[in-house]
């Protein structure tokens, strides 16, 4: 087994526990004496706060405490949340304090805990909290707030543009001036919220016997959280704890560190006694952040065979309130818009302006599925204006294999300049038009018009940065019972970690993958780690649990040489044993050899010997590895009600070698999902006085699985040079084109024109009324 | 959130102004209403319930006339209230203006710019929802309004405590689904 772990349809070690029920995620911990808390939120968008009166609340039974800003520490109090991603092109930096003093800026933001014996007292406390507000103007429209003289999203700033910045090279107004055609699009791009199926969640138990703060949260980041509750708290980072349990999904909004989870853990020590919040839905909808609002206006020039000469425009993106992961969709929009054409010059004009509304930080795609739709939307306008076919235009355009690595000319957002380290983009969407019989639509189209159907195909493409630093690390340790322990920082929520660092381990030690055991994201099981985001574990982890791997073995190794008094030629490592390959096969198993390794009181070991057998390593990349795909959709559409029916869905992707090819498949089956959702169902509406109104799944809908249809997939494998294991990341790279292809698709049913997404059947109506379809 | 809706008074201009104006007389015409006190002869406190479904909410608040222009017969009303569990609140201008349209008929328009915060702004997603749901309060209030004025003593308490029980959510949901279903079917003959 293990000669064969990397590269093998392992089954997913995690799934057993998880589907029979076995699973413990942080509402299963169940802690003796264990309070529960609520939060009061804010009603308002924009208001100052008078004053909260918490006196009668506090007099209802049940209830332990309510803590406001007041009640919370000096340093808690006058620390607003850290911002994570610096970038220079932030002139107006504000994030959110752990609770609103005198100001509320988007409604959801949390003015108080209240901590009681039982959730629902906790809640019926809350609502008896007397809040005196005075209403502010609010901004729920991101090109409102953008105005000169719009009224301020936060009172005391000078302004609502929280950045301005320009992505570009060449010489772009030249090409355009020269261009002999020249289409622009004004494009309305929304995308909703990660929606894990387990919200936010947060346990915290104070042990004074081991001055040890734990908290058990469900996040995507624990290391992070550990970190920014040392600063918060003032308390020595060794004395605080942070681990991961099972999580039920992230997508994004569970790496950012939140208010809730530090305000939770001052609870726990304040009260001495462990307390759990448990985010409900309705609170996921408005204080757990989201993406939201681009508006882009943009231009394509070609010349008259459809070769590219330029893009250009600007884009406005709404931000929200604050900006804990500073800018960076619309920095990684930005730089994802060339994609996998050759485009000699670009510029870009952003401006990310604030709202108030919860905050927006990544989920799935972050960014580049807007990117990726307006540069799809002006190929396929410029291919139906010079009468070409999508994927001709397409082809004429893409980056050649020989001209890898292909220099982009912006700089991403790992801080490197964008430099594309491999890939073959036009085997990628020919392998994708195949799949789908792209040859053979026309004469489907045909006999579905003749019999009053309308079906539609469309295509796009993407370029996608994944595997971003700065590191991960994995410990490697042969342990006395012959067993393996692998730990890493990178906490995984569903995308089974746990099985593709076991799998590396197995294979380069040669045990079974059963004697792997896996400990991720406890912070006290390994110093340093960074968390699971940015499709980056296993470029980032997967090579450290090589190298990791390899010392060890390079331990055990010496150390048989030593006990088997045997030549290193001549041994071999072979289902956790080291056998000599000669005479009559002397073997010594892992265990015994870890025991060895322990030494013996007072005896020094044998020279070139050291304790135990176990490495650490950290694998730092030296930039982002780009992967790249290729979806193709075919689209039914009723035109009396505008419902859209998926087909077939059909993709080609590249994301290097890979480890698992089997939970790749549920990756892209997943990340499709959410792009199908993004699409057409996912709007996370606001009234114009930034009031949120859909805050249930009646109202917002997800794609179910009668949604999601088959989809045929090809795994091409360009190994990235950028890490030894030659591997991309594949988390994100199925949502990214979906809206994109999806919409082009719905477009060539109907022969209509569609500038937004997500589209709705009444958006989708509307249009072929305008249309006369 | 502007709403635009109206009503008419069986009785002429100046009369209706007096009786409109008369608000412990016409608070127990408004469906859900209950007037608690009588600040001073602009300002009123009281209770506003509206059940929608399953969901009955419950504003405690202060209305407060800021305008009354007699000769013109309009008024204008700035009222705000909070929402009794914790579900957010509401803030509403409603401006009033007469007009004679007959010998003994006076019509009511009224413009009303109302914005709800927090939990209850969710419930009423879809604005034609909450304008249905106005239109029903205020054509109910014209109702009871009309027996106050023409009917018998006994009419005249059956409809106050009709009234007081508020608008039907059933009934309310119905008339907002028949009115969904106009609309749904005014697009399809538009595209056939």
């Amino acid at each position: 087994m293990g000669a064969r772990a990397i590269g093998a349809r392992v089954q997913r070690t995690e799934d057993k526990p998880l589907l029979t029920g076995q699973g413990r995620f942080v509402d299963d911990i169940h802690l003796p004496g264990t309070l529960e808390a609520a939060f009061l939120r804010a009603t308002h968008a924009h208001a100052r706060i008078r004053s909260v009166d918490a006196a009668a609340a506090r007099a209802m039974p049940g209830v332990h405490a309510i803590l406001t800003a007041a009640d919370l520490p000096e340093r808690m109090r006058q620390t607003r949340m850290p911002m994570l991603v610096p970038n220079p092109a932030i002139s107006e930096l504000v994030t959110q304090f752990c609770l609103a003093r005198d100001e509320v800026c988007y409604v959801g933001e949390p003015l108080a805990i209240v901590v009681a014996d039982r959730r629902h007292r906790a809640e019926d406390a809350a609502a008896s909290i007397l809040v005196d507000y005075e209403p502010l103007p609010a901004m729920g429209d991101c090109r409102d707030a953008v105005k000169p003289d719009a009224p301020r999203c936060h009172a005391e700033r000078d302004g609502n543009i929280a950045a301005r910045f320009t992505a570009s090279y060449g010489d772009v107004d030249a090409a355009f001036g020269a261009a002999p055609h020249v289409f622009r699009e004004e494009l309305f791009e929304h995308r909703g919220c990660g929606h894990a199926i387990e919200a936010r969640g947060v346990l915290a138990r104070f042990d004074p016997a081991e001055d040890m703060l734990t908290v058990w949260s469900s996040t995507q980041t624990p290391h992070i959280g550990k970190a920014t509750l040392a600063d918060l708290l003032a308390r020595d980072p060794e004395r605080v704890r942070v681990i991961a349990p099972d999580v039920g999904g992230g997508f994004g909004p569970k790496a950012v560190f939140y208010a809730e989870d530090a305000v939770v853990a001052y609870a726990a020590l304040h009260l001495g006694r462990p307390v759990k919040w448990i985010e409900d839905r309705r609170e996921h909808f408005l204080a757990a952040t989201q993406e939201r609002d681009q508006y882009w206006s943009v231009e394509i020039a070609v010349d008259g065979a459809g070769k590219l000469l330029g893009v250009r425009g600007t884009m406005l993106h709404d931000t929200g309130a604050y900006v804990p992961w500073g800018i960076i969709m619309p920095f990684i929009a930005a730089a994802t818009v060339p994609g996998p054409y050759v485009l000699p010059t670009y510029r870009l004009e952003v401006t990310a302006v604030y709202t108030n509304k919860v905050a927006t930080t990544p989920v799935r795609g972050a960014g580049r599925p807007q990117a990726v739709f307006a540069m799809e939307r002006l190929m396929d306008r410029a291919a139906r204006e010079l009468g070409l076919e999508p994927a001709e235009i397409r082809r004429r355009n893409f980056i050649a294999p020989s001209q890898m690595p292909y220099s982009v000319g912006l700089t991403f957002r790992d801080g490197k300049p964008l430099v594309y380290d491999s890939g073959d983009y036009p085997a990628c969407q020919a392998k994708a038009l195949e799949l789908a019989d792209h040859a053979g639509f026309p004469v489907r189209q045909k006999a579905a018009r003749a019999a009053g159907r309308h079906i539609g195909i469309g295509i796009a493409n993407y370029v996608e940065g994944t595997g971003l630093g700065p590191f991960e690390g994995v410990t490697v340790r042969v342990l006395q019972d012959g067993r393996v322990a692998v730990v890493s920082g990178a906490a995984p929520q569903g995308q089974g970690h746990k099985t593709t660092l076991a799998q590396i381990c197995a294979e380069r030690l040669d045990v079974p993958i059963e004697r792997v055991s896996v400990t991720l994201g406890d912070t006290g099981a390994i110093a340093m780690g960074i968390g699971t985001f940015a499709s980056r574990v296993t470029a980032n982890a997967g090579p450290a649990a090589l190298m990791a791997s390899d010392e060890v073995r390079r331990q055990i190794l010496a150390l048989a040489s030593r006990v088997l008094e045997a030549d290193l030629a001549e041994l071999a490592l072979e289902d956790g044993s080291v056998v000599v390959e000669a005479g009559n096969r002397r073997a010594v198993g892992f265990g015994d050899l870890a025991r060895i390794a322990r030494g013996m009181p007072g005896f020094s070991f044998p020279a070139g010997q050291g304790p135990g057998l176990e490495h650490t390593a950290y694998f730092a990349p030296p930039q982002a590895a780009y992967c790249n795909g290729c979806h193709v959709v075919e689209v039914e559409v009723d035109v009396e009600t505008g419902a859209v029916e998926i087909l077939r869905y059909s993709l080609a992707h590249d994301s290097g070698s890979l480890i698992n090819p089997l939970i790749v498949d549920g990756q892209i089956d997943g990340a499709v999902a959410h792009g199908i959702g993004n699409a057409l169902y996912e709007w996370m509406r606001y009234d114009a006085n930034a009031q949120p109104l859909t805050t249930s799944f009646a109202d917002y809908l997800l794609p179910g699985a009668s949604e999601v249809p088959p989809i045929a997939r090809a795994h091409l494998e360009t190994p990235s040079p950028l890490n030894p294991l030659g591997v991309k990341g594949a988390g994100e790279g199925g949502t990214i084109p979906a809206a994109a292809a999806i919409v082009a698709a719905v477009e060539n049913a109907l022969g209509i024109h569609i500038t937004d997404t997500p589209i709705m059947p009444e958006k989708i109506v509307a249009l072929m009324l305008a249309t006369r379809i | 959130m502007k709403i635009e809706n109206g009503f008419d008074v069986p009785l002429p201009p100046q009369e209706a102004w007096r009786v409109l104006m008369d608000i412990e007389r016409v608070a127990p015409c408004l469906p859900g209403a209950e007037l608690l006190e009588t600040v001073d002869n602009k300002t009123y406190k009281g209770k506003v319930a509206v059940r929608l479904g399953p969901v009955a909410v419950s504003f405690l608040g202060t209305a407060r006339f800021d305008q009354i222009d007699e000769a013109a017969r309009r008024a204008r009303i700035t009222a705000s209230g909070t929402e009794q569990k914790g579900r957010g609140g509401a803030q509403a201008t409603v401006e009033f203006a007469l007009k004679e349209t007959g010998p003994r008929a006076t019509h009511v328009a009224i413009v009303t710019d109302l914005s709800l915060n927090g939990a209850v702004a969710q419930y009423g997603r879809g604005a034609a929802m909450i304008q249905d749901m106005a239109q029903q309060i205020v054509g109910r209030f014209a109702e009871t309004l009309k027996v106050q004025i023409e009917g018998s003593e006994a009419e005249r308490r059956a409809a106050a405590s009709e009234a007081a029980k508020g608008v039907s959510g059933i009934a309310l949901i119905l008339t907002a689904l028949w009115r969904a279903l106009k609309r749904l079917f005014g697009v399809r003959a538009q595209i056939e």
